[in-house]
């Protein structure tokens, strides 16, 4: 695909573009998704599919130097699954080191925190690669918190 | 994001975020933030309670206004009531980094002890 090509988005997935205008709409249709669960979603799950949605966006962006990123959202009984495509850089976050956490101000540095954040909210997850893009579905339990 | 900034005492300084403190609220804000909250190298409390949603971008920006003003001999505190914002910074660990209270009274009271 050239650069300059509409996204092909399949149906039920979310394009995340790269403008700050176009991550917040699919930010909010996201929202909209979890809404039309079987049962309405508690604030801690709305956080977590939230916080796993921008880690994972922003770091195939940032880091993996990604030029399209899409997510899809869906219901089971009792979890959410977010699933996430992107052209970036090969990155298995489930194989990744964890970073030591900093026990004062001075030994904090940034980097690696998305990370043990994503490892905490996510009950499971699973990664694959296929023609240079990454596949990433992480499982969030409904009733997270 | 918005941002508003009080004095606190005659030595410190109340900053007030309200919103999203994701990469578009960091993006949006940092600038004023730094230039009211870290800048001055005055004691801190910053009140989170308004802030709906935090995410890794966000702690490091509040990690490095927090060694910041430490460099300035200044304290920060973070008032961060119950909810999932106050759960996401415990997993992150930054309740050990920070001192964190989960009312404003306490936070500027830890606050205004330290700036004597």
């Amino acid at each position: 695909m050239t650069p300059d090509a509409a996204p092909d988005t399949p149906p039920g997935w979310i394009e995340v573009g790269a403008a700050p205008r176009d991550y917040d709409n699919a930010r909010l249709q996201l929202e909209a998704d979890l809404g039309t669960g079987p049962s309405p979603a508690s604030p801690a799950l709305a956080f977590a599919v939230a916080l796993i949605f921008e880690e994972v966006a922003t770091n195939a962006r940032r880091h993996g130097g990604a030029r399209q990123v899409r997510v899809r959202l869906a219901h089971h009984a009792e979890s959410v699954e977010l699933s996430f495509e992107d052209d970036g850089a090969a990155f298995d976050p489930t194989a990744a080191a964890m970073p030591d956490r900093p026990q004062s101000l001075d030994e904090a540095e940034p980097g690696g925190l998305g990370l043990v954040l994503l490892r905490h909210y996510a009950a499971a997850w699973a990664y694959d690669r296929h023609h240079g893009v990454n596949h990433l579905r992480v499982t969030v339990n409904r009733g997270a918190g | 994001m918005d941002m508003s900034v009080a004095p606190l005492g005659d030595k410190a300084r109340e900053v007030t975020l309200n919103g999203r403190l994701d990469t578009a609220g960091v993006d949006h804000i940092e600038t004023r933030f730094n230039a009211a909250a870290v800048s001055p190298g005055r004691p801190l409390v910053l009140d989170l309670a308004d802030v709906s949603f935090i995410s890794s971008i966000g702690v490091r920006m509040l990690i490095t206004a927090a060694k910041r003003l430490k460099a300035q001999q200044a304290l920060m505190v973070l008032h961060v009531p119950a909810g999932p914002v106050r759960e996401m910074l415990e997993v992150a660990s930054l309740d050990s980094l920070i001192p964190m209270f989960a009312t404003l009274d306490e936070a500027r009271a830890s606050v205004l002890q330290h700036a004597g």
